[in-house]
C-alpha cells in the first residue's frame, strides 16, 4: 500500500475517533487533546486489522503514534519489513 | 409447610396449560398430578425422600411430574438435557424419571454418590451457565410458591392467556406457570423456532400476551396481527432494553409491559415494574420495586437480597456451599425514587487499559445510542494489548463503523469505545435465551468486520 493511501485511511480513522477534521498531519493528536490517550488501543487494533501488521507494544507509545504522520511512518516501515 | 397439592387447591374447568394442541384445565392438571403421585407412592424405590433427576421436555408432563415428586416427598433435580454440566455435578441423584402418556419411567443412577447434598432442601435447579460453570441452586419447593404469591400481588391482570417460548424447567418459566395458576390464567407453550406458526393462536386469543426473554418479546411482536391487542408483555430472564419497551408501546398503546428482574436464588422474581404508555420513557429501564417478602440493600453499588424464600446453597463442581443470610446478586445497581436501575454485573467488569468497564452497562448504552435491540459487546484477550472490546451485530444493515463510532463517542468514555465492529448473522443463545457471549468470543476471529 502506498504512503498516500495509508495516510488517507489513518486520517479518516483518527477523524472518526476525534469527531473533527484534522488539517495538519503533524499535529500532536494526544498532546493537543484531539484524542484521549485511552484511544491509543483503538488505533493499535485499527492498524493491525486494517494493514495486517503485528504491533509489538514495546515499539510504541503516545509519542511514536503521536501524530498522523508518525502513525503512517510506523505502518510504512512495518510494511517494508 | 404446605404440600404440593395444597398449592393446587383449585378445582375449576378454566384452561391452565397448553402444549401442542393439548390443553389441561386446573382440575385436569390437578388430577394428573394426583395420578402421578399415586404411581410414585407405589414405587418402593421412591419412598423416603430420594433424590430424583427430572427429565421431561413436554411442559405439561414436566410440571405434573414436578408437583407429583414434591407431593411424594422426593427431592427433585431439574432436568439438564439442554444444559452442559460438569460430570462431577451429576452423581448426586439416585434416580432419573421421565413421563410418557402420563406413565412414569424411573431409572436408577449407577454412579450415585452420597453426601453432596445437605439434609435440607428439596429442589435443585441448575443455572444455564451463561456466566460461568452451571451451578445447582438448592431450594425448598415452597420457595417457588411463596415467590409466585408475592408476584401475584403485583400482577393486576386476571384470566388472561399468554404465549411462552421458554423451556419449562427454567426458573422464569416455573414462575410464569405458578403465577398463571394463581391468576386463573392460561399458559400456552410454543417452540421458539416455530414462532411464525403462532399467528393462528393470536387469531384465537385476541388479547394473548407474550412472556419470556426480551428476544422472545421482540421476535413475537412481528407475528401479532395488527387487529389483536395483547394485554401484556412480561419480560424475564434478561435486561429489557428501553428501546424494546418503546417499540411494544408504539405498536400496542393499550398494553402493559412488565419489566422484571428475577433470580434463580429467589425461586422467581425480585423486582417488578409495570409500564404503560403513561410511564415516562426515562423510567422504561427501571426494574421497579421489590416484591413482598424480599429485602435489599446496595453496598458499594452492589445489590444484596434477603428473603424467607432465598435459596439454601449452591452445588458447584461436586461440592455444596451453604448460602448466607444476605446474598450478593453481583449486579451493579442504583435505587432511585422511580425504582431500581441495574448497570451490569460486578463479575462482568473487565479492565481496559487499567480502567473498569462493565460489559452489560456499555452494551445497554450502545443499544440506546444506536437505537438497536441487538448489539452485543464481547471482551476478548489480545495477544499483545490485553483485553479488547468487540461490538457484534446480527444485522448491521448499511451502517458503517465510522457512523457507529461517531454515535458512540457522545455516550461512552474513551476507553469504552469498542475496538472492533463485526457481523455474526446468527447470534448464539443459551438455553434460557440469553446471548451466549462465550460462544461468540470463541468464534470472534472468524467474524466479518464492518466496512
Amino acid at each position: 500500500m502506498n504512503y498516500k493511501h495509508i495516510e488517507e485511511k489513518v486520517k479518516s480513522e483518527i477523524e472518526v475517533l476525534a469527531g473533527c477534521k484534522i488539517a495538519d498531519s503533524e499535529v500532536k493528536i494526544f498532546k493537543a487533546g484531539i484524542l484521549d490517550s485511552l484511544n491509543i488501543l483503538n488505533i493499535m487494533v485499527f492498524i493491525e486489522n486494517e494493514f495486517g501488521i503485528k504491533i509489538d507494544p514495546f515499539d510504541i507509545n503516545l509519542d511514536t503514534l503521536g501524530s498522523i504522520r508518525k502513525i503512517c511512518e510506523y505502518i510504512d516501515a512495518k510494511e517494508a519489513d | 409447610m404446605s404440600t404440593a397439592l395444597d398449592f393446587l387447591a383449585k378445582d375449576s374447568q378454566l384452561p391452565l396449560i397448553s402444549n401442542k394442541g393439548t390443553t389441561l384445565t386446573q382440575r385436569s392438571f390437578k388430577e394428573l398430578v394426583e395420578r402421578l403421585a399415586a404411581n410414585l407412592a407405589k414405587d418402593n424405590r421412591l419412598c423416603s425422600g430420594e433424590t430424583v433427576l427430572l427429565h421431561q421436555d413436554d411442559p405439561i408432563e414436566f410440571y405434573a411430574l414436578m408437583f407429583a415428586l414434591w407431593e411424594n416427598g422426593n427431592r427433585v433435580i431439574f432436568p439438564t438435557s439442554h444444559i452442559m454440566l460438569e460430570p462431577s455435578s451429576l452423581d448426586f441423584f439416585q434416580f432419573s424419571i421421565s413421563c410418557r402418556d402420563n406413565e412414569t419411567a424411573v431409572a436408577e443412577n449407577p454412579d450415585f454418590q452420597e453426601g453432596i447434598l445437605p439434609g435440607y432442601g428439596n429442589s435443585v435447579i441448575f443455572s444455564s451457565g451463561s456466566t460461568g460453570p452451571p451451578k445447582g441452586i438448592l431450594h425448598y419447593h415452597h420457595h417457588y410458591y411463596d415467590n409466585a404469591r408475592a408476584v401475584r400481588q403485583r400482577v393486576l391482570e386476571h384470566g388472561t392467556t399468554s404465549l411462552i417460548f421458554l423451556k419449562p424447567y427454567l426458573v422464569s418459566a416455573i414462575s410464569h406457570f405458578l403465577v398463571h395458576y394463581l391468576t386463573d390464567s392460561h399458559l400456552v407453550f410454543e417452540n421458539f423456532n416455530e414462532v411464525h406458526t403462532s399467528t393462528p393462536l393470536f387469531d384465537k386469543y385476541r388479547t394473548m400476551g407474550i412472556v419470556g426473554s426480551p428476544i422472545h418479546l421482540s421476535s413475537g411482536l412481528q407475528f401479532i396481527p395488527p387487529e389483536c391487542q395483547p394485554r401484556y408483555f412480561f419480560s424475564s430472564g434478561d435486561f429489557l432494553p428501553g428501546i424494546c419497551t418503546k417499540r411494544i408501546l408504539t405498536n400496542f398503546p393499550e398494553t402493559i409491559v412488565y419489566h422484571v428482574y428475577g433470580l434463580a436464588e429467589l425461586a422467581g422474581r425480585f423486582f417488578m415494574h409495570r409500564i404503560n404508555l403513561n410511564t415516562p420513557s426515562n423510567q422504561y429501564e427501571s426494574v421497579g420495586t421489590e416484591i413482598e417478602g424480599t429485602r435489599f440493600r446496595c453496598t458499594d453499588g452492589e445489590l444484596f437480597v434477603k428473603a424467607d424464600f432465598l435459596f439454601k446453597g449452591y452445588i458447584k463442581e461436586g461440592t455444596f456451599v451453604a448460602a448466607g443470610e444476605w446474598h450478593s446478586t453481583q449486579d451493579i445497581a442504583e435505587n432511585r425514587p422511580s425504582g431500581m436501575f441495574l448497570f451490569g454485573r460486578s463479575n462482568d467488569e473487565i479492565k481496559v487499559l487499567g480502567n473498569k468497564v462493565s460489559l452489560k452497562r456499555i452494551e445497554n448504552q450502545i443499544r440506546t445510542a444506536l437505537n438497536r435491540e441487538t448489539a452485543v459487546i464481547v471482551a476478548t484477550p489480545h495477544p499483545s494489548f490485553g483485553t479488547i472490546l468487540s461490538l457484534i451485530f446480527d444485522d448491521p444493515g448499511d451502517v458503517t463503523r465510522a457512523e457507529i463510532i461517531s454515535a458512540l463517542r457522545a455516550t461512552l468514555k474513551p476507553h469504552e469505545i469498542p475496538h472492533q465492529y463485526l457481523t455474526m448473522h446468527h447470534l448464539p443463545f443459551t438455553a434460557s435465551m440469553k446471548i451466549d457471549r462465550r460462544k461468540i468470543a470463541e468464534q470472534i476471529d472468524t467474524l466479518i468486520p464492518l466496512p
